[in-house]
């Protein structure tokens, strides 16, 4: 299976992606591949969420809200969304139970990813 | 042609867009989207965005601005354009996800755009941008062909004005040389009519303008002896009582001769140069021609021809007399062998004389008279 197709059946809009990108589909591939460098370059911890200065953390959040945006990976948009504005309105451990309902979305994306990426 | 209106607007094509947001995946999104019509230059934050804005200004046809970013966010981005006038001139796109009312207002009233939201949609925001981009294209082509428009106009107005003069001094020199003097007189009564006007009280309640017109209407002041005949003017001895009285009409027929020009009627001069043609003869105790009037009945240009008339003939020489030295005509001004002048108009020359010295000295034309 193809990674679009992958993608597809974990959730991800590739089409709305690809349609961003005026269905440039190498530039939507490199686009996936800077989604991981930033998830690994800007990782974020379960116990972020229980710390007095969760500033950094909005940050890191809101650009991945961005990135997943721009990539129609619309669970976890959705997800980020709802984090930000919870992380926002001061209740970051309700934030952290949204991320940890995200991760394993994420992660799976993350895998297909990658094992297309490596090969 | 080297003119003083010499500063054309040139319509320079603006053709890059700058894409200022921290989110690379979004500058490769906006830049993929415009390269197809704009050279993309990509800033990674506001300071960095405020320096290629700095840098290409003149090229730059639109900015797309986050507002999140590290550093210096887009409102702040936003301020500094304002401040620098660019926001006027560069058609400004908040592309964000975070719009709150606030924001908005604050960025609307800095006189941004339009508001894009991320996650872009891309026939919109391609679509926005460049309708606005053209519109401000255009409007600014309009402009420079507007402001163009109006140098070239001035430029044909100040043509003609300069052959207006050239033509009005080339009729008082013809006279001029009927007369067998130089040619130059003309051109210095002028010079000291306005070089008196410019510096002394006589010329207070004148505006430049108006000392404009006068000087020029001085240059017409003997336009009248083109109708005075050759035997009378040119004669080189002392003119009998006919004679003088057919050589004192040159005033009256100076007005006439202004009068029956009709484009000389409409001349912001005409007034001047009819008042300065008819009383330049005049005298401040009232013993003057044609009119016999006296003191403050005869206006201060009259005046001011007629002291620079004597002053000129007594320094350059004529058909029927020598030129004096300096020291000698200014003692004959000062007696009162030349004319009676208003006494404040004597003290007003005495205190200039020197510049008019000056003057003549870089007129080779006036040492050789």
């Amino acid at each position: 299976m193809s990674l679009f197709e992958e993608l597809k059946d974990l959730g991800v809009n590739v089409d709305e992606g690809l349609e961003r990108v005026m269905d440039d589909a190498p530039l939507y591939e490199m686009m996936l591949g800077m989604f991981i460098d930033s998830v690994n370059g800007n990782p974020i911890e379960l116990a972020d969420f229980d710390a007095d200065n969760v500033d950094t953390l909005t940050e890191r959040v809101h650009a991945l809200k961005g990135l997943t945006g721009n990539l129609a990976m619309t669970t976890l948009f959705t997800g980020y969304v709802q984090m930000l504005e919870l992380l926002r309105g001061g209740r970051p451990k309700e934030a952290g139970k949204e991320y940890e309902r995200v991760l394993p979305a994420q992660n799976e994306i993350m895998d297909c990813i990658k094992r297309h990426m490596s090969t | 042609m080297e003119t003083k209106y010499n500063n054309r607007i040139t319509d320079i094509g603006a053709d890059k867009i700058l894409i200022v947001d921290d989110d690379p995946v979004n500058r490769k999104i906006l830049g993929k989207l415009f390269s197809t019509y704009y050279t993309v230059i990509e800033a990674e934050n506001g300071n960095d965005g405020m320096s290629q804005i700095l840098m290409e200004e003149n090229k730059l046809c639109a900015i797309l601005l986050d507002v999140m970013m590290p550093g210096m966010n887009g409102i702040e981005v936003l301020r500094h354009l304002k401040r620098m006038g660019v926001i006027e001139k560069i058609p400004v796109f908040i592309i964000t996800a975070d719009t709150s009312a606030a924001v908005m207002k604050e960025a609307y009233e800095l006189g941004v755009m339009d508001f894009i939201s991320k996650p872009v949609v891309s026939y919109m925001v391609v679509r926005r941008v460049l309708s606005i981009v053209e519109l401000f294209e255009a409007r600014k082509h309009l402009k420079t062909v507007v402001v163009n428009q109006g140098l070239e106009l001035l430029e044909q107005a100040q043509r003609i004005i300069d052959l207006n003069q050239g033509m009005i001094e080339a009729l008082a020199t013809v006279i001029e040389f009927r007369n067998e003097e130089s040619g130059g007189h003309v051109k210095r009564i002028s010079q000291i009519t306005r070089l008196l006007l410019e510096n002394t009280v006589f010329g207070e309640n004148l505006d430049d303008k108006e000392i404009d017109s006068i000087a020029l209407a001085a240059v017409m002041h003997d336009v009248g002896k083109i109708t005075i005949p050759d035997a009378v003017l040119t004669k080189p001895g002392k003119l009998t009582a006919e004679e003088y009285a057919v050589m004192k009409e040159h005033t009256v027929n100076g007005v006439a001769l202004l009068e029956s020009i009709p484009q000389m009627r409409d001349s912001n001069i005409y007034e001047y140069a009819c008042d300065i043609a008819r009383h330049h003869h005049e005298r401040w105790d009232g013993g003057g021609y044609p009119d016999g009037l006296k003191g403050d009945e005869i206006s201060p240009w009259a005046q001011v021809v007629s002291l620079a008339d004597v002053y000129d003939a007594l320094n350059c020489k004529r058909v029927y007399k020598p030129s004096y030295p300096r020291e000698q005509v200014l003692e004959m001004i000062r007696n009162g062998e030349c004319g009676v002048f208003n006494p404040q108009l004597l003290e007003s020359f005495f205190s200039v004389e020197d510049m008019i010295y000056e003057m003549y000295r870089e007129l080779p034309e006036a040492q050789e008279s």
